[in-house]
């Protein structure tokens, strides 16, 4: 054996031995001998995770508020819950209201079970879920389903606990009728006769706004015949900026509902199954700030009205609120509307004060929806400012007066003004900005069509010639005096002579009576005229 | 591990009988007390199975509603029937893995009587209304108490005697029972916040969490280190196989003590409990897999080549048999606990079967396999019945298949209805033909259990052997 081979065999042997030796250790290692480090490493993870899964989310939930549905159980209504829990009925009985469960009531949240010990959130359902039951079924149901379940629910697997004092069914029949008590204070104060409005939930029952004072003030110095504001200018200024802050809101979230004067009357109201609210008429029945600011807030169960305390803070909520009571009380105009002229101005001058758009039938015909959608319930049909809900008819309410279209006064002196005060709205009324609501285009196109409501005079010489479109320009007559053809509605002899000529212009029947139609409808353009006295060419 | 040196270490080898006599006696105490236990509260079940075809039956009381017999059923199974079970069987092998006698020998009598006391104290407690109405930890606080005092003294025996150990090294199962009782005392006590005697709960859902805490931990830090302590001995020792690997075993240990600790949130997925607490829950229940793989790897690597023995020796087909059902409860809990699975198969009777196949399937079935090898043991007599403890076992066996069935199918049908908005009232009426299968697999098991007692009970009142006779005989193993 060489050397070399000699040494290979050593560092071989060598190396075994160092292998043998690490499985020695490992094996040492891996085989406890000592009990303490093992346990204590055990008991220490454990200890870990139970800080993890017991003690901080005991430390998270200690804050948890009380739900609108928690309150603290009254003498019978805890005996009830005793005996709900001794005889076990919370087996079968869940009172959690999932996610995924389907029409047994809003999903249960923390704050609900803030007065349970223990919390009987369930495992199982072999009956139904519990947590919002109350008020659900008559007492005298539940009564009669306690003793004998099968009597009132024919395939009930419950049993019947006919061993059960009367006093003890009453305490159980009350503790399960306030389960999700917000139906049942509906029903108690409708029995009671005492009011149409259910009670205030504890969360808001002490809720004030704030704006509420600084309303009363401004009213109580407000000369309503006059629309004069008498009290200190600052105050009103300060005034005007919440009540055009709270404007902005309701014209954004309420308005597609409720309607920019508060009828109930808004655009979508048609097409929601509960009718929205009339705050003129409600509000002025509303037991309080503190019903108005939980209604706004809490939404209205049942109905399309939506939670806004998902959306806005308390302050804008109560804006909200104290801005709805101007269609009750009208709006005080503390700023003077000179301000809003002259913003109107310079608008007009620096940005626009020739219409945009052309002036064409559809703009017309848009502009005129537009109207009758949004502005026709203050303005009125003929945009005289004798809606509905103006205070200028009789149960109108929208004070001051809205505009009149009609009049060539000086709110109409310049297109730039006119858009400006159809976009920005008009300080401290109820004229809302209309830029959350509409395009520009739109307000473009309603502009045009609450334009000819002005005298013909007074569209042919100032806006008429602003439009590029035939159609606008020829509107009212246009620029040249009426003539044979003009007005054809009104205008017998005219009409049979169109009539007569397009007859002989054109055989097709069909064709023509669409024109002449169509010439009904568009009043005669100027194009139209010229047209009928050559029918030959 | 060489087989030979792990056989040595498994098998009670180099004891004199004197050393084990005392801890015998404390193993008699814990298994003989348990075998009423069985047959008595499983009937409770049977009962309440027969209230869901027949609502009206048994319902002229208060203690025999639905509402009581339930808590009693579970309580006294649980802590009657599969505690002493598990601890008795603690008592038989501590000390022979040991090498040593049990310390304190007194101590672990007391604790049996004073275990059993509570125990059916506490349940004619609860049947007469006096409970704290939270799942799994019904007992009033008087009875906890009396619960906390037992574990400690059991706990102080069985550590005693592993400290005063003669073998060195600390065989797996050991560790377990060293560190259950260092782990359940702190679950028991915080689970049934005894911190406030009269009512033993918290407030609103951190109750709920505590209380989903401590009703998952019984099984995971209890039973479940109990049932992985016996089939590490049991399943070597009768299928006469060294354990696989020391290694896997550490892993299921830690992996066990960790991420079992914290699933207990899964029970409340559809609840308002904070997000990051459902994510913990889902985590270490997914992650709880490690733990019962490892230990599934080991035993099964253990049984490689041995599977014979479990179809020739009928305690240790019961005992494999609660093995795997322990794999199969595992699979489908960690399934289970995923949020989209936890959506559906919520609040049906599915979890009520998953948990019939925990304590029943693999707790309750490895303990009859158990007492059909200790009882003839530890009383020196020969098993009464052969043939009964066959029957018990196919009995077992169906009525398990067909009861686990009817509470599957009922689960799942109630499952879909709800998931179609169907509500529970137009949904129960369509699950009485499962109900009615399971009434028919329960009592089935009921038959098994009571057969099973008998068997045993007459074992133990049965005529002494002569000492050649025990040497021969003894036990369920049959001869080759």
């Amino acid at each position: 054996m060489s050397d070399a081979e000699k040494k290979f065999e050593e560092e071989l042997e060598r190396l075994e031995r160092t292998a043998e030796k690490k499985i020695r250790i490992i094996k040492k290692k891996t085989q406890f001998k000592n009990l303490f480090p093992l346990l204590a490493s055990g008991v220490a993870i454990v200890l870990l995770m139970i800080s993890m899964v017991v003690v901080a989310p005991y430390i998270v939930l200690l804050n948890t508020s009380p739900s609108d549905t928690a309150h603290v159980y009254t003498t019978q209504q805890a005996e009830g819950r005793t005996l709900f829990m001794n005889l076990g009925c919370f087996y079968c009985h869940s009172q959690q209201v999932r996610a995924s469960d389907w029409g047994i009531g809003n999903v249960s949240q923390e704050g609900d079970y803030v007065y349970d010990s223990p919390a009987a959130l369930g495992t199982e359902r072999t009956g139904p879920d519990l947590a919002q039951i109350g008020g659900m079924r008559p007492t005298i149901w539940h009564q009669m389903h306690d003793r004998d379940p099968r009597s009132v629910s024919p395939g009930s697997l419950m049993p019947n606990f006919g061993f059960l004092s009367d006093e003890q069914i009453d305490a159980l029949t009350a503790y399960i009728q306030n389960l999700g008590q917000e139906n049942l204070q509906v029903e108690a104060s409708i029995t009671n006769g005492s009011s149409f409005h259910p009670a205030v939930p504890d969360e808001y029952v002490n809720a004030t706004n704030q704006f509420t004072p600084m309303l009363m003030t401004v009213l109580a110095q407000y000369d309503v015949e006059n629309d004069v504001y008498n009290g200190d200018a600052a105050f009103g200024a300060q005034w005007g900026v919440l009540f055009d802050a709270a404007k902005a809101d309701y014209t954004q979230f309420c308005l597609s509902c409720h309607g920019c004067s508060g009828n109930g009357e808004g655009p979508y109201a048609r097409h929601v199954a509960t009718q929205p609210a009339n705050l003129h008429e409600r509000i002025a029945t509303f037991p309080g700030d503190s019903y108005d600011i939980w209604r706004v807030s809490g939404g209205v169960p049942g109905t399309a009205m939506p939670a806004w305390v998902l959306t806005l803070n308390a302050t804008e909520i109560r804006l909200l609120a104290s801005y709805e009571l101007s269609f009750v009380f009208g709006s005080a105009r503390t700023i003077s509307g000179d301000i809003s002229d002259a913003e109107g101005d310079t608008f007009a001058q620096t940005v626009l004060n020739t219409p945009p758009i052309g002036g064409t039938m559809q703009d017309y015909q848009s502009g005129k929806s537009l109207y009758t959608l949004y502005c026709a319930q203050c303005h009125g049909n003929d945009g005289q400012g004798d809606g509905p809900a103006s205070s200028k008819v009789q149960g109108g309410y929208i004070v001051p007066e809205p505009a009149n279209f009609t009049e060539s006064g000086a709110d109409f002196m310049y297109y730039g003004r006119y858009v400006w005060k159809v976009q920005q709205g008009v300080e401290t009324t109820n004229m809302p900005p209309w830029k959350y609501a509409m395009t520009n285009t739109e307000v473009y196109q309603l502009v045009f069509f609450a334009q000819t409501f002005s005298t013909a005079d007074d569209y042919n010489t100032k806006w008429a010639p602003q439009y590029t479109d035939q159609y606008a320009r020829n509107l009212k007559g246009g620029p040249v005096q009426a003539g044979l053809f003009t007005n054809i509605e009104t205008n017998p002899v005219g009409a049979l002579i169109a009539f007569m000529a397009i007859l002989l212009w054109d055989r097709n029947f069909e064709q023509l009576r669409k024109l002449y139609q169509n010439a009904r409808i568009q009043r005669p353009t100027k194009t139209l005229k010229l047209w009928m006295l050559i029918p030959w060419t | 591990m060489s087989e030979a040196e792990a056989t040595k270490s498994v098998v009670t080898n180099g004891l004199e009988p004197a050393d084990l006599k005392s801890a015998d006696s404390v193993a008699k105490y814990w298994l003989y007390s348990a075998i009423l236990w069985f047959p008595i509260f499983a009937t409770f079940g049977i009962i309440m199975a027969i209230k869901f075809i027949v609502p009206t039956f048994l319902v002229d009381s208060a203690f025999d509603t639905f509402g009581r017999i339930r808590p009693a059923h579970v309580n006294g199974l649980l802590f009657g029937f599969l505690s002493s079970g598990l601890i008795g069987a603690m008592y038989y092998v501590a000390p022979r893995l040991s090498h040593v006698s049990l310390y304190k020998p007194i101590l672990g009598k007391i604790s049996a009587v004073l275990w059993n006391v509570g125990a059916l104290a506490g349940v004619l407690l609860i049947m007469n209304g006096d409970t704290q109405a939270r799942e799994y930890a019904e007992f009033p606080w008087i009875i906890d108490v009396m619960i906390m005092i037992t574990l400690i003294i059991i706990g102080i025996t069985i550590i005693g005697t592993i400290i005063k150990r003669k073998e060195r090294k600390i065989y797996v199962s050991l560790w377990f029972f060293a560190a259950i009782f260092l782990w359940f005392p702190i679950v028991y006590f915080i689970g049934n916040v005894m911190w406030r005697p009269p009512t033993g709960a918290l407030f609103g859902l951190s109750d709920a969490i505590v209380n989903w805490f401590y009703g998952h931990n019984v099984l995971g830090l209890w039973f479940t280190p109990f049932g992985l302590a016996l089939w590490y001995y049991f399943i070597p020792k009768l299928s006469k196989r060294a354990l696989y690997s020391v290694t896997l075993s550490l892993i299921s240990f830690f992996a066990l003590a960790f991420f079992y600790t914290g699933v207990g949130g899964h029970h409340l997925l559809q609840s308002s409990i904070p997000e990051w607490l459902k994510t913990i829950a889902v985590a270490t229940s997914g992650l709880m897999m490690i733990s019962v793989l490892t230990f599934a790897t080991n035993i099964g690597m253990t049984l490689r080549g041995a599977w014979h023995s479990v179809w020739s020796n009928v305690p240790l087909r019961f005992i494999v048999f609660g093995f795997i059902n322990y794999i199969l409860v595992s699979i489908q809990g960690t399934f289970q606990a995923f949020r989209d699975m936890n959506l559906y198969l919520h609040y049906s009777q599915w979890p009520v079967m998953h948990s019939h196949l925990a304590l029943y399937g693999s707790f309750a079935i490895t303990i009859m396999g158990m007492m059909y090898f200790l009882v003839p043991r530890l009383s020196g007599k020969k098993l009464w019945s052969k043939k009964l403890m066959d029957v018990s076992w196919w009995l077992t066996l169906l009525g398990f298949i067909i009861f686990m069935a009817g509470m599957m199918l009922a689960g799942l049908v109630a499952n879909a209805s709800w998931f179609t908005h169907q509500t529970i009232v137009q949904a129960l009426p369509t699950l009485t033909p499962y109900f009615i299968v399971r009434a028919i697999g329960g009592g089935i098991v009921v038959a098994s259990a009571f057969i099973f007692a008998i068997d045993i009970i007459l074992t133990i009142i049965s005529k002494p052997l002569s000492s050649l006779e025990k040497t021969e005989t003894i036990g369920g193993v049959r001869k080759e």
